[in-house]
């Protein structure tokens, strides 16, 4: 498995992400790109353009292109390292998911955090980079 | 005709009713009237589907940009 962030989700339900292994995402990353999808003023014409169809299919995605994971049950580990590491909700979900499925991560270079790299090499997670 | 027993939220129970006594039709063929219309719409074809995720996909950065500064949670620490 390997787990995307919010960015790399659109290009997976895109069919421009295509992996051998499943493609997944987190709780707090697909709650950020709906977050934005939902938010009119930023799209303009292409909001319009979009059918309630492609709002529906991002928010339930076909689990084929992309797999939304649970996080209840990576609530603790996110927890531990948070405080071990001082991290945010959306990064302490996506580590805590990583290790927990033993999955690898592949972000868009925005979404990176500044010290990310440097905690998933400590965590022994694989970190790609779009 | 099949009978189903679905679950409403109290609010999809007020306004279906609601509806269906301005239309003076039951609350059953009114359920059947929407489920009608939903069906009937035509579907995009998935190439369009995923042209159109492609583009929001290009787009996102820019779109996005600031949009979670004030949510300490899902900001990114760049």
């Amino acid at each position: 498995m390997i787990i995307v962030d919010d960015k790399l989700s659109l290009d997976a339900l895109a069919g421009r992400l295509v992996r051998a292994e499943p493609v997944a995402t987190t709780w707090s990353f697909h709650y950020r790109l709906l977050r934005a999808l939902r938010d009119e003023t930023r799209w303009g014409a292409l909001t319009r353009a979009a059918t309630a169809e492609a709002l529906h299919l991002a928010a339930d995605p076909p689990r084929a292109r992309l797999q939304v994971l649970d996080p209840r049950v990576v609530t603790d580990e996110a927890a531990l390292l948070a405080a071990r590491h001082g991290l945010n909700v959306l990064a302490a979900e996506l580590m805590a998911a990583a290790k927990h499925h033993a999955a690898a991560v592949h972000l868009s270079t925005p979404n990176v955090g500044r010290r990310w790299p440097e905690v998933m090499e400590a965590e022994g997670i694989a970190l790609t980079v779009a | 005709m099949h009978r189903t027993n679905l679950y409403l939220t109290p609010e999809q129970e007020k306004a279906l009713d609601a509806r269906a006594r301005d239309a003076g039709v039951s609350r059953s063929a009114l359920v059947r009237a929407i489920i009608d219309q939903e069906l009937s719409r035509p579907r995009r074809p998935d190439s369009e589907l995923e042209e159109l995720f492609g583009t929001f996909a290009d787009s996102y950065e820019h779109a996005v940009a600031g949009l979670f500064d004030e949510d300490p949670d899902l900001r990114i620490d760049r």
